[in-house]
């Protein structure tokens, strides 16, 4: 960001934020990928169709069924069709964290609200636990963001602190999480009338 | 009277009519002699070992270890092999399809135009809290690029701000939208737009005034 007198102006850098939600209601899986840039404004969005494995898929993939789906079929699908490749990517399911930092070529966040009060000042990184967990302080105006990475990229988290607390002087970088849901929401009501 | 009651009677009468009474004779038989056997106190020897027992062939090899007891080797042999026709239990091998765990990846661009973005109130957040003279604010939603802003709605079961962006905007500048309520005279709420200031987002605080 550029301050023109006391005001922010959000500049005109190109940064691509990517988005990947994958989720599992009622034996029913789906997911979706939504790119926006620092602003919050889509770039690019789509998700999959429910899926819903027979009884007879169930026994025969037995406890791989929920890592097949989401990680292979699911992230796969959403990943492959995405153009862009985003400075960042941010999902809410740890367990999709190796799987999904395998596939692309920039750090992978887990990105959670954190129930803490905020930290003394604006960029703070707090590190949590073992060291792949972190509070940062990324807006003046918000509880710390809950972060947490693979420990090989745990030596980059003052650079991911420092993006983070500059897209969230135009957005709120949890938000897109609400809209993604909400639109696989209107999907799913879509096919229900169907 | 029986038989023993009148043998008695006349054996009584016997000795007092006629003063006698009656010598018998009770042969001494070779037969009564003891019979001596020649018993043969030589203990039999019998094995104090249970025969081992065969419980399935397939033990004989596991792993390519002899199966064995304490003792010794329980199979020595090797085990019969006998062969089952099955030639009467031939089968329909069906197929299950499992194609149905693929998926494709849906383009929802123009899906997505239509959800809103949200805002939550952050007025709890301000360390100074923002005041304006005759009216009080009741809540700040931030950051809003205001210039891209399409259209707004106040959701009132959620407490949050929906807030529907022109995916063209090339608009920037962030603000709070602060909802604020009147104190003089009749009661009103009206919003009020703020641009966000580098002080805020240097850590510094917040205040509006």
């Amino acid at each position: 960001m550029k301050s023109k007198g006391d005001v922010l102006v959000a500049k005109s850098v190109d940064v691509v934020l990517g988005y990947v939600l994958v989720e599992e209601e009622s034996g029913s899986f789906r997911g979706a990928v939504l790119l926006t840039d620092h602003r919050g404004i889509p770039r690019d969005f789509r998700y999959t169709d429910p899926i819903s494995p027979s009884r007879v898929e169930k026994v025969l993939y037995g406890g791989a069924l929920d890592v097949y789906l989401k990680e292979e079929v699911i992230l796969g699908s959403l990943l492959g069709a995405v153009e862009l490749r985003p400075a960042l990517w941010f999902c809410r399911d740890r367990e999709l964290l190796r799987s999904f930092r395998s596939r692309v070529s920039s750090p992978v966040l887990v990105l959670q609200e954190s129930p803490h009060a905020p930290l003394d000042h604006v960029g703070e990184v707090l590190p949590q636990g073992e060291g792949s967990v972190f509070l940062v302080q990324a807006s003046p105006l918000a509880a710390p963001l809950r972060v947490e990475l693979l420990k090989e990229d745990g030596a980059r988290i003052q650079d991911m602190a420092s993006t983070l607390q500059q897209i969230t002087e135009t957005m709120d970088p949890l938000e897109p999480f609400s809209r993604m849901r909400k639109a696989l929401q209107i999907v799913g009501e879509g096919q229900e009338n169907a | 009277m029986n038989r023993s009651e009148g043998g008695h009677l006349l054996e009584t009468l016997k000795r007092l009519f006629m003063g006698r009474i009656a010598v018998r004779r009770f042969p001494v038989s070779s037969g009564r002699s003891p019979e001596i056997r020649n018993i043969s106190r030589r203990p039999a020897l019998r094995g104090g070992i249970p025969a081992d027992r065969v419980v399935i062939s397939q033990c004989f090899r596991w792993r390519n270890k002899a199966v064995q007891t304490p003792r010794r080797v329980v199979f020595s042999e090797k085990p019969g092999i006998r062969m089952l026709s099955f030639s009467t239990l031939d089968a329909d091998v069906r197929i299950v399809p499992l194609t149905g765990l693929t998926v494709s990846a849906r383009n929802g661009g123009a899906l997505l135009g239509s959800v809103p973005h949200y805002r939550a109130n952050q007025l709890a957040f301000f360390r100074e809290k923002p005041v304006f003279e005759g009216a009080s604010v009741l809540a700040l939603f931030t950051p809003i690029i205001k210039d891209g802003v399409v259209r707004s709605a106040l959701d009132k079961g959620s407490g949050r701000l929906c807030v529907w962006m022109d995916p063209r905007t090339k608009a920037g500048q962030p603000f709070h939208l602060l909802l604020v309520r009147r104190l003089s005279g009749p009661p009103s709420v009206s919003w009020v737009w703020l641009p966000v200031s580098r002080r805020e987002n240097s850590g510094g605080g917040s205040s509006i005034s």
